[in-house]
């Protein structure tokens, strides 16, 4: 018996990297999906993005398991396209039951920056697209009158003030912080209907949007950051499914009266 | 009983890089 069984999760950003392994780890624990990204990239981020092939690779990863999955393309900075693919989602899955606000870029690093462009397109991925994640998400919810879980997904950024001095750099950490904010008040709003609000604090993951020649660019080039960079445990960078296996114990009964918590799956990053 | 199911998990190898972390099992009692 899984342990999310009969569940249905709406996860952004889930063409690879965080997204795919949050799908493939809650679909091993019983959980249909409901997959969104962009599969396009954006002129601020310099390191590839997703590609439709990468979701294409996490649709044949959750059917292989025998779960279910709709996997569309759309831009979390878009609420109507979001909108429209829970809505697909949710009449060919039976509702929704937790919702992963995983998407995000992290445009550090870039030669020759436009930093005013960098700030916005990171806050707009970053922080507005995981408002209208939730925002899409919770009439659903509250209407269907069964609870839900939901984990916004931030960042060691998210609670110290790293990221360096690049306009996508300043924006991340805002953004990150900023969804902090938006966590513990949708905590608040959603706690009378049964819905339960936390963020996940990562430090640095195994995947494409941190192992990548910008990102170690980045790291390079200010030794202040990458010395900030390292965790307190002997280990250089997470995997996906270490932040897979914290969401899944907050998505699942065993969490059953956590909410409004900021967690850290960092090494320890943020103790030191 | 979560208290109990927080500890498991925090214990578990799942948990394997989560450490000096406060994490509150309160209904949500810390953020009002």
């Amino acid at each position: 018996m899984g342990r999310v069984d009969g569940k249905v999760a709406f996860i952004t950003g889930a063409a690879r990297g965080q997204g795919r392994s949050h799908a493939i780890r809650l679909a091993e624990e019983g959980a249909d999906i409901i997959a969104v990204d962009l599969c396009e990239q954006i002129a601020t981020v310099e390191y590839p993005m997703a590609t439709p092939e990468d979701l294409a690779e996490t649709v044949k990863e959750v059917e292989a398991l025998d779960r279910r999955i709709v996997a569309k393309q759309a831009d979390v900075r878009d609420q109507a396209a979001l909108k429209a693919v829970l809505d697909e989602g949710v009449a060919q899955l039976g509702g929704v039951d937790i919702v992963l606000a995983n998407a995000g870029i992290a445009p550090m690093g870039a030669e020759d920056e436009d930093r005013i462009a960098s700030w916005r397109d990171v806050v707009d991925v970053n922080l507005t697209g995981v408002w209208n994640t939730v925002e899409v998400a919770v009439p659903r919810l509250v209407e269907q009158g069964r609870g839900g879980a939901i984990v916004l997904t931030s960042s060691t950024a998210g609670l110290k003030g790293i990221g360096g001095e690049s306009g996508g750099g300043l924006g991340y950490t805002a953004s990150k912080h900023g969804v902090v904010g938006l966590m513990r008040a949708y905590a608040t709003n959603l706690a009378q209907h049964n819905i339960r609000v936390n963020s996940v604090h990562p430090t640095g993951v195994n995947t494409p949007m941190v192992v990548n020649e910008v990102m170690q660019r980045f790291l390079e080039q200010d030794p202040s950051v990458a010395g900030a960079m390292a965790n307190l445990l002997p280990v250089e960078l997470v995997e996906p499914v270490d932040i897979s296996n914290a969401i899944l114990w907050l998505v699942s009964d065993e969490a059953r009266y956590v909410t409004g918590v900021t967690l850290p799956v960092d090494a320890g990053f943020t103790t030191k | 009983m979560g208290r109990v199911e927080g500890l498991v998990f925090l214990a578990s190898d799942e948990a394997r890089y989560i450490t000096g972390v406060p994490l509150p099992v309160d209904a949500g009692a810390v953020i009002k």
